[in-house]
């Protein structure tokens, strides 16, 4: 056993004098400790920058729009800005915003269409019934597609039949700001029986979706959007 | 099910982002804190498989499921493995010790055995689920016992909290041995004999002798405590006769807790004597432990309408070709690198089409390398370039070759089964084997020098005397890429402490090709693991070839030719593979010593669909014996590889020695499974109860099919859910 333990300390010790160089990984199992032992590194040790306390005087001074993003069940906050916008067909522009890592949300007015590098990503949607109804353009029911990455590097398709609520007006502050909006609630049935409901904050004067709650997957859980500054 | 936000856990999904103005932004503290799972798995008995405490039930484990446990009691330790090989079938390999044995020359016994499951029936709203199983099914082993086992469900019986399980079942052989209603299919069986060399199916045992019921009960009163209690037919002769423990009763009781995802542990009363204890672990390839979270991609870059803006389409460069590849190739290889996947060449092969050779040097499911280099095309081609040529490379060898429209790429990303609908309009055949003259190949592709230093581990398996024997210490590996195909490659090690060199060396009817490690491990402190210079191509649109001359691994040096026939649609592969060995010095330094064969196998891969391949090698061994080599590994799409496999050749059990016959189980897991970020490497290791002489193959590096098979077009269409990712 004194043995087993002296070769456990020495393994340690090894890995961390462990050391590469080139572009190939090399599949000994040197080069492989060294892959598990990089992305400990980077995983645990790394240093996670302090969130900064948003104000509407930090928001104006910013040169860019800013998209606020929770994520409840992954404890996950983050700020995005915007990676690209671009059109195609009627329903309006796809925005994509991205934070500084890689992370990105695709909405379409304000409805979430996709999102990368989540992990158990929206990879592709069929939401025009949703974006109708918050364009306020719905008719009773309209069907809901989400395409979900799966861990086995699968898609797995969820299909819901949603209604609609508009449930008037009220007023939101986002940051010591008032906006008038129209509160929208759609309520979407699975197949499975999984009940879910949205929730889109529009406001009554040019149509903004200034906030949301919007179901992305088993996974992910409902993400909660927020435009801090918008374009 | 209504789907709230009252049920939080702690992943790190969010790292910095960075607005404008150092207006950065972090996520909340993530911790991995993990959930108990919701829907537990059955628990495991002392013997590793799906029961109560040490008596077996009628479930199966997930499919897939890993199963690892250790359990112990009266002096008795049972290492367990399991493996859920199908949604009906699961082998189990365990390894036990006895202390207080005092006899037929052991004080502590040791032993290997197997046991199968064969789930008959899942369970049903009144069907219970039923299960035959064969334990230590092979020689006259110590746990040989055969059953049929049932086990019902029941959610909140009689307004309990939790659920309830029910189990009968009927024993043979040792779970015949106490309470027996007769013998149901006669005949009678041979005593457990602790000198028989074993190794081979007992099937003229198998449900002889008498047959007893037995039974018992778990309560799992939440998803993280439950109880169990069990009546047991389980005589325990040759452990009482031995005086290892007391048996006083038929009952057996315990309590279990869920630590965490993956692991319970339990506390037991058993046979009215002995407290026991158990620890399962149990990992479920398709549940990682961290989604695989991947930065997002580029974005497509959508070109202007071609009505509105006919001068972006002009072909007016068509003429300085040569130039622009060169420049289009300068600007687009250091972003592909910052991806992970190396640019090998660029060629625009017309002004309305370019072909990309890429090697993913990051993600495992080449469909994100696939996607990634599309994606950057489309930011960079000119705006007539239609159609991309996209051909896998794996370690210079051109695999498969994905035909992709840049109009599809601009159109269907954010369609309802955009995976899908790109998938059904590109196209996937085999890459043709050169490409042609005017071609951009980027500096610093040929040569390239990479190095590591770190640690290794050589075990050795259940010696005699401890299970497990370990060498560890200090590596050194490089590879020499001085042009496409060729590889100069060494692995110079450096043992710091271990005790392989203890292990009890055996005498072998067969010239001692396996059986002399012991006598390497004395020898060598610091050694040359391998070095070898290695040359693959493609040879025609289906084919491929290796040439490896040097010193292959730690036992034998010598030459390898590999020709592999492997069509990138077909299921079947085939392969030749002829060697000359030499075994090496016991100092594992440059000299040789007298003993060479020829050695090589015609092979045949099938790949069955989901994820099940089956192999079959026939040749010529180590030890000059012929014969045949089968396997069968389940690979999972996240990369997790579970196989078994077994060799039989001329050689008779007498001759072979313990064990009769060679034979393992071997798994592979990929290291991004374990830590969630993308990585091509794979922590894989063969386990065989017992290695001789009889069977052994000659270890080559960088054989052909393993190498090609993550690349070819139906490892490509199973992984193609990830393409836009």
């Amino acid at each position: 056993m004194n043995n087993a333990r002296l070769a456990a300390a020495l393994a340690c010790a090894a890995v961390l004098a462990a050391c590469s160089g080139g572009s190939d990984d090399l599949r000994t199992q040197g080069g492989r400790f060294l892959t598990v032992f990089d992305t400990l590194q980077s995983g645990l040790f790394a240093e996670e920058p302090e969130l900064p306390t948003v104000t509407r005087a930090l928001l104006d001074g910013l040169t860019v729009p800013s998209l606020e993003v929770t994520v409840p069940k992954r404890d996950g906050l983050a700020y995005l800005i915007p990676l690209i916008s671009r059109r195609d067909a009627t329903l309006g522009p796809l925005d994509t915003w991205t934070t500084g890592d890689g992370s990105q949300l695709t909405l379409r007015s304000g409805v979430i269409v996709a999102t990368r590098g989540l992990g158990d990503d929206v990879t592709s949607t069929d939401r025009r019934g949703s974006i109708a109804f918050v364009t306020g353009q719905a008719g009773t029911n309209w069907p809901m597609r989400l395409d979900i990455q799966t861990s086995a590097n699968g898609v797995e398709r969820h299909d819901f039949t949603c209604t609609g609520q508009r449930k008037g007006r009220t007023t939101i502050e986002i940051v010591e700001r008032s906006y008038p909006v129209e509160s929208l609630s759609e309520i979407c049935t699975g197949r499975d029986g999984t009940r879910i409901e949205n929730q889109y904050f529009v406001d009554v004067r040019d149509g903004t979706v200034w906030q949301t709650r919007q179901w992305a997957g088993e996974k992910i859980g409902y993400m909660a959007t927020r435009i801090l500054k918008k374009k | 099910m209504d789907v709230t936000d009252n049920n939080p856990r702690r992943w790190n999904w969010t790292k910095a982002a960075v607005a404008a103005c150092a207006f950065a932004i972090a996520p909340a503290v993530a911790s991995n804190a993990e959930e108990v799972a919701t829907v537990p798995s059955p628990t495991l008995n002392f013997y590793g498989v799906p029961g109560l405490v040490d008596l077996p039930s009628g479930e199966a484990l997930p499919d897939g499921t890993l199963a690892l446990s250790v359990s112990s009691f009266g002096g008795q330790t049972r290492t367990n493995a399991t493996f859920q090989f199908s949604p009906r079938i699961s082998g189990t390999f365990r390894y036990i010790s006895i202390q207080d044995w005092n006899s037929d020359g052991f004080e502590t016994y040791r032993d290997r055995s197997f046991d199968a499951r064969f789930l008959l029936t899942r369970e049903g709203r009144i069907r219970p689920a039923i299960t035959v199983g064969l334990q230590d099914l092979a020689g006259t082993g110590i746990y040989a016992s055969e059953y049929v086992v049932a086990t019902k469900n029941f959610d909140r019986p009689l307004s309990l909290p939790g659920r309830i399980k029910v189990t009968a079942g009927l024993g043979w052989g040792r779970l015949g041995g106490l309470g027996d209603i007769g013998t149901p299919f006669g005949g009678t069986r041979p005593t457990f004999d602790a000198g028989d060399t074993g190794g081979s199916p007992s099937t003229d045992q198998w449900f002889r002798g008498p047959a007893a019921p037995f039974g018992g009960i778990e309560w799992q009163v939440n998803d993280a405590f439950g109880v169990k209690l069990e009546y047991s037919s389980d005589a325990y002769n040759p452990e009482t006769s031995r005086g290892v423990f007391e048996r006083d009763s038929r009952f057996n009781f315990g309590a279990e807790y869920q630590v965490s995802r993956f692991l319970r542990v339990g506390g037991y009363y058993l046979y009215g004597s002995e407290i026991g204890v158990n620890a399962q672990l149990v990992v479920n390839p398709t549940s990682p432990p961290r989604a695989f979270t991947l930065a997002g991609p580029r974005p497509v870059i959508t070109r202007p309408d071609r009505a509105a803006n006919p001068e972006a389409y002009s072909t007016a460069w068509a003429p300085a070709k040569g130039t622009v590849t060169e420049q289009l190739g300068t600007a687009i290889e250091p972003l592909l690198r910052e991806d992970g996947i190396r640019l090998e060449s660029l060629t625009l092969t017309s002004t309305a089409r370019v072909e990309a050779r890429i090697a993913s040097l990051r993600y495992t499911n080449n469909a994100i390398a696939i996607g990634r280099t599309a994606r950057l095309l489309t930011a960079t081609m000119p705006a007539t370039v239609d159609t991309f040529d996209i051909i896998l490379m794996q370690d210079s060898l051109p695999v498969t070759r994905v035909t992709l429209r840049r109009s599809d790429l601009e159109r269907l990303e954010f369609q309802p089964g955009a995976s899908d609908l790109l998938l059904a309009s590109s196209a996937l055949d085999s890459a043709p084997p050169t490409t042609d003259a005017d071609t951009f190949v980027p500096d610093g592709l040929y040569p390239r020098f990479s190095w590591a230093i770190g640690p290794f581990l050589r075990p050795s398996f259940f010696d005699v005397e401890e299970p497990v024997r370990l060498d560890a210490g200090i590596a050194l590996s490089a590879a020499y890429r001085p042009a496409p195909g060729w590889l100069i490659a060494g692995e110079l090690r450096h043992r710091l402490v271990g005790n392989v060199e203890d292990t009890a060396t055996s005498d072998s009817a067969l010239p001692p090709v396996r059986t002399s490690a012991p006598l390497f491990a004395q020898e060598g402190d610091t050694t040359i693991e391998n070095l070898y210079v290695n040359r693959q191509w493609k040879t025609g649109k289906n084919t491929y070839a290796r040439l490896t001359a040097g010193y292959l691994e730690q036992m034998f040096g010598g030459v390898s030719g590999e020709v592999l026939w492997q069509p990138t649609e077909s299921r079947l592969a085939l392969g030749v593979e002829a060697n000359y060995a030499r075994q090496r010095d016991f100092d594992q330094r440059l000299g040789f010593q007298d003993y060479d064969v020829f050695t090589g196998h015609v092979s045949a891969y099938y790949d069955f669909g989901g994820g099940y391949v089956g192999q079959v090698d026939v040749g010529r061994y180590l030890a000059g014996d012929y014969g045949a080599t089968f396997s069968v590994d389940r690979t999972f799409k996240n990369g997790w590889s579970v196989g078994g496999f077994f060799t039989l050749t001329d050689v008779s059990s007498e001759e072979f020695g313990e064990g009769s016959f060679d034979k393992g189980i071997r798994v592979s897991i990929p290291l991004q499974w374990l830590t969630g970020q993308p990585s091509v490497q794979n922590a894989s290791f063969p386990i065989r109860p017992i290695q001789r002489d009889g069977g052994a193959r000659l270890s080559v590096p960088n054989r052909l099919y393993p190498q090609l098979r993550d690349a070819d077009a139906r490892a490509l269409r199973e992984d193609w859910g990830r393409v836009w990712e």
